[in-house]
């Protein structure tokens, strides 16, 4: 399984490592670290349906590509910071405009604007994956997981709440 | 249900939803994978990369299952027809041919015999020593034997391809798809070679 995935996305993983990184070496690197991280998860993706298969694993190297990329240039990692984090409520006027197409299309595009660390997290989960393989995929812990998840959610409902006013 | 749960809900139902399309979006957005391996070929040492960094990932469960193989070794002798034509196609000897289209292997050795040294690495990885002795290891595809499977199944085949020569031929059948085969080298040795392998 695990080659037949290699031998079907290797020019997709190279095209997103190759893409952060910019140079070909460092992206096969990239690449092969990738299979380290997703481990046997990868092999669970023989039922998955070709997006959540091509998603999951494009998700996994790019994160291995950042990784690469912010040791290379000294970055610092992205600090989580959840302690000032707060759930909000959704209000039923804002989830009635999520219903007409005007509506839907602005949250697509806050979706869009999310950082990173949080929209990974959020479009994986939404595709069918548990906090567990997203964990795996990403490089963190699943708690890490479920509350990227949470704040992604808060995030969104704030932009809506932003727009709605 | 409060109307706050069903608010939440219905939240989490819609923005589901949106995510779901902007993962396809993003997906869509790239070439597809055909191109993209076009664009972007393998090479040898991407392969050696990869197939290095799945090897030593599941190398270490791997060893303890070949150390448990040999421990109750289940050999099981097939006779093939003399002249059948089944070659076992492993190209040991004269006039074999190697079977195509097999993918390249990437196993890490951790013992070959003294005086061996790798020959081909195409299709099989073939070590040869100065007297003509030979052998090859290749993975196989497909389903030749259970991934993880909890045994070894050694051959015996009569070289077919020269009838009037007595040779016989070693295919030893390892866990994972590995097959390790000689014309020259006893069991013996080539367990000790699979044992080896990480």
């Amino acid at each position: 399984m695990l080659e037949q995935i290699y031998e079907k996305y290797y020019g997709t993983m190279l095209y997103i490592a190759e893409n952060i990184l910019y140079d070909r070496a460092t992206a096969e690197d990239a690449v092969s670290e990738a299979f380290i991280k997703m481990g046997r998860h990868v092999e669970k993706l023989q039922d998955a349906s070709p997006y959540q298969q091509r998603a999951y694993i494009a998700k996994a190297v790019k994160t291995v590509a950042l990784d690469f990329y912010n040791k290379q240039t000294r970055r610092n990692e992205i600090e989580e910071d959840f302690e000032n984090f707060s759930a909000s409520d959704i209000s039923t006027d804002i989830l009635w405009s999520l219903l007409r197409k005007e509506g839907y299309e602005a949250l697509k595009a806050i979706v869009q604007t999310l950082p990173d660390h949080m929209k990974d997290v959020l479009l994986l989960h939404a595709n069918g994956y548990s906090h567990d393989e997203i964990a795996k995929a990403l490089g963190i812990s699943v708690s890490n997981s479920k509350k990227r998840l949470s704040r992604a959610r808060e995030f969104v409902k704030k932009r809506l709440a932003g727009k709605h006013d | 249900m409060t109307e706050r749960e069903r608010n939440e809900k219905l939240f989490d139902a819609i923005l589901k939803v949106a995510a779901e399309e902007a993962l396809r979006e993003e997906i869509d957005a790239m070439p597809s994978c055909e191109e993209l391996n076009k664009m972007y070929p393998r090479s040898k040492s991407l392969d050696k990369k990869v197939y290095a960094a799945i090897n030593r990932k599941f190398g270490a469960a791997r060893r303890k299952r070949i150390a448990r193989i040999f421990a109750k070794i289940a050999a099981c002798f097939i006779f093939a027809a003399i002249g059948a034509g089944i070659s076992g196609a492993f190209f040991l000897g004269v006039g074999s041919r190697a079977p195509e289209g097999e993918p390249q292997t990437g196993i890490a050795f951790g013992y070959i015999p003294q005086g061996f040294e790798l020959v081909a690495a195409q299709e099989y990885y073939t070590f040869a020593d100065d007297d003509g002795r030979r052998f090859a290891v290749r993975r196989a595809s497909g389903d030749v034997i259970e991934a993880g499977s909890d045994y070894v199944r050694v051959e015996f085949r009569p070289q077919s391809i020269v009838p009037d020569i007595d040779i016989s031929e070693i295919t030893m059948e390892v866990g994972e798809n590995i097959i390790i085969s000689s014309f020259s080298l006893d069991s013996e040795t080539l367990s000790k070679i699979a044992e080896s392998i990480k």
